[in-house]
């Protein structure tokens, strides 16, 4: 049973939730009564529907007070019996809700993306296979200074929020190596779309916990790695975790031939290019910071 | 399909039910679900 109504953290699963949530809303009202002012009743074998307008009146302040709603709801039949699959009461004058309809919102955005069928691909893509790296700036600093178990809770929400941009954006979470994800997308614009995502995603965060704040670096590079299970091996992988190595905090970097990749589409801009020597690889590499 | 009137008349009657259940507070939870949104 789940039961979502009108405000902030009014989201929630259990008939003891709905009569908590019944009291709230209800409260300082008295005489309460239920009028149905009209329904259109539809049926098809066992299933049926109906829609139509009620009015909840109550006497509130010292006056009475009208609700109208508009609702739908659908029915199944069970053992001769009809019972309520779904039920939904619409206010008609968004006026009545304010501004708690955004956080209202935003709580059921978030409800609806933990409990849907995760988007992202189940299994690794093959043949060319965007690569994109994070990993935490001062991890080992931040570790220490929060201790262990505040620790662990960032890293916690820090995996949450890069989980879920992966599965919106249809990337392939290949694995996390201590703060780090290894993550793979069949489309190099997406993979960029979701680094650009997940670095904005950080600005909210830090935002909201100034006392632990997230510095991200990600890298990306595009390649046709070597695939054994679930996994990516070979110079392409390497390149893009070095790449990802080279981001400055708060960054997306891209290797060359991603941005070429993706620039065509022209809804992704690219910083002044950057000639940076990464670690195990000869000479110079040209790289290039996302605007976003 | 509009449901006959016997249907019909069953429907509206878990309706009600449950609209008397919302007034009341008394809400038993176990096959409703219920989207109180903005149109």
């Amino acid at each position: 049973v789940t039961w979502i109504a009108t405000g902030p953290n009014e989201f929630g699963v259990g008939p003891e939730h709905i009569r908590r949530l019944l009291a709230l809303t209800l409260e300082g009202t008295s005489h309460r009564n239920y009028t149905r002012r009209w329904a259109t009743v539809g049926t098809e074998g066992d299933a049926a529907w109906a829609s139509g307008e009620i009015t909840i009146g109550a006497r509130a302040g010292g006056r009475d007070i009208a609700l109208p709603f508009r609702f739908s709801g659908t029915f199944v039949r069970i053992q001769g019996r009809w019972r309520i699959a779904n039920f939904h009461q619409s206010v008609g004058d968004a006026r009545q809700l304010g501004d708690t309809w955004d956080s209202l919102m935003d709580t059921v955005a978030t409800e609806v993306r933990r409990e849907q069928p995760p988007l992202a691909q189940q299994a690794a893509p093959d043949g060319m296979v965007t690569l994109l790296f994070t990993d935490i700036a001062d991890s080992t600093g931040m570790a220490e200074t929060l201790g262990d178990l505040r620790w662990m809770e960032i890293l916690h929400l820090h995996n949450e929020i890069v989980r879920e941009r992966v599965g919106a954006y249809g990337g392939f979470e290949v694995k996390t190596i201590g703060d780090a994800f290894m993550l793979a997308f069949q489309s190099a614009r997406r993979a960029v779309l979701c680094a650009i995502d997940i670095q904005r995603a950080f600005s909210a965060y830090n935002r909201e916990y100034v006392d632990a704040p997230l510095a991200i670096r990600v890298g990306l590079h595009a390649g046709e790695p070597v695939r054994d299970a679930d996994d990516f091996y070979g110079k392409s992988v390497i390149l893009a975790s070095r790449i990802a190595g080279g981001a400055q905090a708060g960054e997306v970097l891209v290797s060359s031939l991603l941005r070429e990749l993706v620039e065509a589409a022209g809804d992704i801009e690219f910083g002044a290019a950057r000639e940076v020597e990464l670690k195990g690889f000869a000479g110079t590499h040209r790289l290039f910071p996302v605007r976003f | 399909m509009k449901a006959d009137p016997q249907t019909e008349a069953e429907i509206l009657a878990v309706l009600d039910r449950l609209g008397a259940q919302f007034v009341s507070g008394d809400v038993d939870g176990s096959s409703t679900s219920f989207f109180l949104t903005k149109t």
